[in-house]
């Protein structure tokens, strides 16, 4: 009997998995609020593939709905542009990267997320949480201000 | 592990019914055998991201209905991509088998020379891995990480096989066998590599197989 339990702990050992993503992740962008934003063009994020889909609630500018800037996995950071006429704003997301070995494969989690540039103006005022693969750990606010 | 309690069972009915239900013939003689393995390659290319091969190839002697010994050895490289787990490699090695095995020779209707055979075997496997780990990507790259390891891996088998002659010296072999992996890649992600020689992969210790090989029946007095 209690070789059966080892045996059973042993098989439970082995499936778990340590916390970390297993896929690209996402920065999710949502609003506190209704805030007064500028209509941007678009919003590219560098070295990515595509632009990232940003979808306004009202059609018009000032509002919009919650959206996702996706994380360079590859690099430390992952810099962003907001267009809009006559205008580029930098947002520039700093962060470390730790990469898990475990018999699930390779996972990846990070910390020490900050903001380390931002033109937006201050109004432009968002709070940031990394999700993705990360279920239930959601990760601390960090604020767009210069 | 629902999945692991079903192979076992199996296995465990597969030896009583076999072992129960056969009638013994002729107890005389001995017996040798020479064989390859035809289902390996296959097994390995169900899902392979590139086409794979496994050869393996294998002898045995005995005394018909009594015990004998077995002897195999084989040769692969698969290639795999295993999207659960984020490992995109290629595994190349060689492996030896060996074991005892006991025999029943039986008679079905005209087949004569049918057999089946219980062994418990060891297999040992020089085996080597390389490839990436990747964090597939989406609006970026993936994220991919070399790596390589090379190991040599332990393993125990037991086996059941039944052998049917289908044209005068020639048998096919169907066999079901369990295997339980001694050691293996121990760092990084050693559920997703092939197991060489037991034809699975290390996602568990124990893990049951089946194979179909072609036998030739060598004469002997």
């Amino acid at each position: 009997m209690k070789s059966l339990f080892g045996f059973l702990c042993l098989v439970l050992l082995q499936a778990c998995c340590p916390g970390g993503a297993d896929k690209e992740v996402s920065l999710d962008v949502s609003f506190s609020g209704s805030l007064e934003l500028p209509l941007f063009d678009r919003i590219v994020a560098e070295n990515a593939n595509r632009n990232i889909v940003l979808k306004t609630l009202s059609g018009g500018s000032g509002t919009y709905s919650d959206f996702k800037l996706p994380v360079n996995t590859n690099a430390d950071s992952t810099r962003y542009f907001f267009f809009r006429p006559g205008q580029i704003d930098t947002v520039v997301i700093r962060y470390t990267r730790i990469f898990n070995h475990s018999n699930c494969g390779l996972l990846i989690d990070f910390k020490n997320e900050s903001v380390s540039k931002n033109t937006l103006s201050a109004s432009a005022f968002v709070s940031l949480g990394l999700s993705g693969g990360l279920p239930g750990n959601f990760r601390n606010s960090i604020n767009f201000s210069n | 592990m629902k999945l692991f309690f079903v192979r076992a069972v199996i296995i465990i009915f597969a030896t009583c019914w076999l072992k129960c239900g056969l009638a013994q013939t002729d107890t005389s003689s001995r017996y040798a055998l020479v064989g390859i393995d035809l289902s390996k390659t296959l097994y390995a290319n169900t899902f392979m991201k590139a086409p794979g091969w496994v050869l393996e190839i294998q002898g045995r002697t005995g005394r018909k209905n009594g015990p004998g010994l077995f002897l195999g050895a084989g040769a692969y490289q698969v290639s795999k991509y295993l999207e659960v787990r984020n490992i995109d490699y290629s595994s190349e090695g060689q492996y030896v088998k060996f074991g005892i095995e006991y025999s029943e020779f039986f008679s079905i209707a005209s087949l004569s020379n049918c057999a089946y055979l219980f062994g418990v075997f060891a297999n040992v496997a020089n085996t080597t891995n390389s490839g990436f780990f990747v964090i597939p990507g989406d609006y970026f790259q993936d994220y991919r990480q070399a790596f390589r390891n090379e190991y040599v891996q332990l393993g125990v088998q037991i086996s059941n096989q039944l052998l049917f002659p289908i044209h005068k010296h020639f048998q096919v072999g169907v066999q079901l066998a369990g295997g339980y992996l001694i050691n293996h890649e121990k760092e990084r992600a050693r559920s997703s590599y092939y197991a060489p020689g037991l034809g699975v992969t290390g996602r568990y210790r124990l893990a049951s197989s089946t194979s179909v090989s072609l036998h030739y029946l060598i004469p002997t007095k």
